[in-house]
């Protein structure tokens, strides 16, 4: 019998396979896949392939930048500084979010689903095994779990 | 012990993780000229951060550069001119301009640096066991580590697990807070007092504030982004070579 189990890279997939390993499962009769993400001919730049992520970081540089300007300004206008300040990161953020995403939009990726398969752990057994088996796989936080019948 | 000819992406210590990543070398450059020594921080290059970011506050200080800052952008400029201190301001000046170009280059170095380590892929340590801290790679959520870091400057290095940085930000953060009286001035902000509240704040050390925020919520940010993928990769490499198979046979028959 084959069941598979798609799993996040987390330590809990590591605590499945371990204590599969510690039963009576061996580690030849277990395969681990690893998935890649899906190839795509237009990456954005920065850090993540995460439109929303990378306009973040820019948002914050901006933000910073703005605080500063907009405390100093504050000093001298009615609203004083912290209030002058806040405003100015606000704008700034909006600035620099709004300078990377524009731009990126048509490229970024299409959204994604809540939690993505990262790992397949196959494992080959007997029919006695399976249901032992597809407790732990569930009990560890697979995402989903098939088996062949 | 260290593998001088084929180093990993990342190394543990009894501090955190220290480890390369690719990093755009004009963000790099404009944190340095927000906050010198910010730059070299998301560089990993944590003493020489350290010593530059000291420099900045204390020859700051001295000079008057924050505020004749603040009297600049109000357009007062003989104000600006006459608090500057020229014993001081010059080599303010050269220091920070040799600090914005110093982590731009390395930000160039270290892409190249990264790009060859990671085509080597050599095992990356994922846990560190020491006398007095115990240190791993977990994934985390960046949103977590930036919201700490606004709340209080530091917390969000913490959560990153770079506790030596976390205290320093925190120490810091303690005495602009101390200096500035922003926490008063605040508070005589939600009593609606804003004459009040604005003729407290300190302008001197109140100018610190946004920048070491906004850079301890970037760093937190990031880094956290960084140590998941560094948690993926070397999860990767480990059960990659643990479940190691060519022959697994899930079809009675080689196909």
């Amino acid at each position: 019998m084959i069941i598979i189990g798609m799993f996040e890279q987390s330590i809990e997939l590591e605590q499945a396979l371990t204590v599969l390993e510690n039963s009576s499962i061996s580690r030849d009769q277990i395969l681990v896949v690893f998935m890649d993400d899906k190839p795509s001919p237009i990456q954005i730049s920065g850090r993540t392939q995460n439109i929303h992520s990378n306009a973040f970081e820019i948002g914050m540089a901006s933000a910073t930048g703005c605080a500063v300007i907009g405390a100093s300004v504050g000093f001298t206008l009615y609203l004083g500084p912290i209030i002058c300040g806040l405003l100015g990161a606000l704008i700034g953020f909006t600035i620099g979010y709004a300078l990377y995403y524009f731009p990126n939009k048509s490229k970024a990726q299409s959204k994604k689903t809540k939690k993505i398969p990262e790992v397949a752990v196959i494992i080959q057994c007997a029919k006695s095994q399976l249901s032992f088996i597809e407790d732990i796989l569930w009990k560890y936080q697979a995402i989903t779990v098939g088996k062949s019948h | 012990m260290i593998n001088e000819h084929d180093p990993s992406l990342a190394r543990m210590s009894v501090f955190g993780i220290t480890h390369l990543q690719k990093q755009s070398p004009l963000m790099i450059a404009w944190w340095s000229a927000v906050f010198p020594g910010f730059g070299h921080y998301f560089l990993n290059h944590y003493i020489r951060a350290t010593l530059l970011s000291l420099s900045e506050v204390f020859i700051n200080t001295f000079a008057h550069i924050n505020d004749a800052m603040i009297y600049s952008f109000c357009g007062k400029f003989e104000l600006a001119q006459s608090v500057v201190q020229p014993k001081w301001a010059f080599g303010y000046l050269i220091i920070y301009m040799i600090t914005i170009w110093d982590s731009y280059r390395l930000a160039i170095y270290q892409n190249k640096v990264f790009d060859l380590t990671c085509l080597k892929n050599e095992q990356i340590s994922r846990i560190g066991i020491f006398p007095l801290e115990i240190q791993f790679l977990d994934r985390k959520k960046p949103i977590v580590g930036a919201v700490y870091s606004f709340l209080f400057p530091g917390l969000g290095q913490l959560y990153i697990h770079r506790f030596g940085l976390a205290f320093y930000a925190m120490i810091w953060w303690w005495i602009y807070l101390y200096f500035s009286k922003l926490h008063e001035s605040l508070l005589q902000l939600m009593l609606g007092n804003l004459q009040a509240s604005n003729l407290i704040l300190q302008q001197h050390w109140l100018l610190f504030m946004p920048s070491v925020m906004g850079g301890a919520i970037f760093h937190a940010y990031t880094t956290t982004i960084e140590h998941n993928k560094l948690y993926r990769i070397a999860q990767r490499q480990y059960l990659k070579n643990r479940y190691r198979k060519d022959d697994f046979l899930i079809f009675h028959k080689q196909v």
